[in-house]
């Protein structure tokens, strides 16, 4: 049986770049990529707060994970499906300010305290596996 | 120095960036529960259409059955730069429309994702997607952007 360890240690194959959806509050899907980093069992994510995810998200906190694919993994796919918590507060920023695993100065020059950046800890509730486009087998997890 | 934001361009030099990142994309549908999915897809560009060999039963089928709208992003290069798609969707599982496109529009060979090539898969259909709008970035937008919309 797959277990969020198996995910979090499958979905390291693919780098840090991740391809996160959301659903803006007219009912349209969004997909951008960023830079994602497992914090625990949660996936932390760092970004613009006037961003187009952290507006839908703010209205649905519902998000989809699907990192990168290519062929040095075998084309095999690792997608995460959770819910969202912003993290806006300067007491969280500055909790996660060095948990993405890159220095985060340079893109929030204004430090942890500054507004014009959040975090999503995203919490996952099932994730899919596909291996080799899913031709090779398929392998699911879910919290409950 | 201030982020390029280049003037608005045409559909064809979407389909010519976007082929230039990679083949794969990244497709964003939304269920009849409004939750997001996002899965790998292959899409081919037939004229002004993008095709996507898909399942009759897969999620992203069933999501656009509910919401026709789509997006997708092609996975970036290793500069960041990047094109993301919108638009409509339409799920086709005819015969017609099978044999049209199982030879001469997909740069891959269905038959090794079905076998039983269009005569004889039941469980494959395609998607069709009409693009509505786009947004071109570059360097993730650092290095520029650029975008189309549907006249």
């Amino acid at each position: 049986m797959t277990t969020l360890d198996d995910v979090r240690s499958d979905s390291l194959r693919y780098g840090p770049l991740a391809y996160l959806a959301t659903v803006t509050p007219a009912g349209e899907p969004h997909v951008a990529p960023t830079a994602v980093a497992w914090h625990g069992d949660e996936i932390l994510t760092f970004v613009r707060t006037d961003s187009r995810k952290v507006v839908n998200l703010r209205t649905n906190p519902r998000i989809a994970v699907h990192f990168s694919v290519g062929p040095t993994t075998n084309w095999d796919s690792c997608i995460v499906r959770g819910d969202v918590v912003i993290e806006d507060t300067n007491a969280g920023r500055t909790n996660l300010w060095d948990k993405m695993g890159y220095d985060l100065a340079p893109f929030e020059p204004g430090g942890p305290t500054a507004d014009t950046h959040v975090f999503l800890r995203i919490i996952p509730t099932t994730a899919l596996i596909l291996r080799n486009y899913g031709i090779a087998g398929r392998e699911t997890w879910s919290r409950s | 120095m201030g982020v390029v934001v280049e003037a608005n361009i045409g559909l064809d030099e979407i389909k010519t960036f976007a082929s230039s990142l990679s083949v794969w994309a990244h497709l964003a549908t939304v269920g009849a529960d409004d939750e997001p999915d996002v899965v790998p897809v292959h899409p081919c560009w037939e004229g002004d259409i993008l095709w996507v060999m898909v399942g009759t039963d897969s999620v992203k089928t069933r999501n656009v059955r509910h919401n026709p709208k789509v997006a997708l992003h092609w996975q970036v290069s290793e500069n960041g730069d990047g094109v993301e798609v919108w638009g409509v969707a339409s799920i086709h599982a005819d015969l017609a429309t099978k044999k049209r496109l199982w030879t001469g529009v997909f740069d891959y060979d269905l038959s090794a994702f079905a076998p039983g090539g269009p005569e004889n898969s039941p469980d494959t259909a395609f998607m069709r997607i009409e693009p509505t709008r786009a947004l071109l970035l570059r360097m993730y937008g650092a290095a520029g952007s650029a975008r189309w919309k549907a006249s």
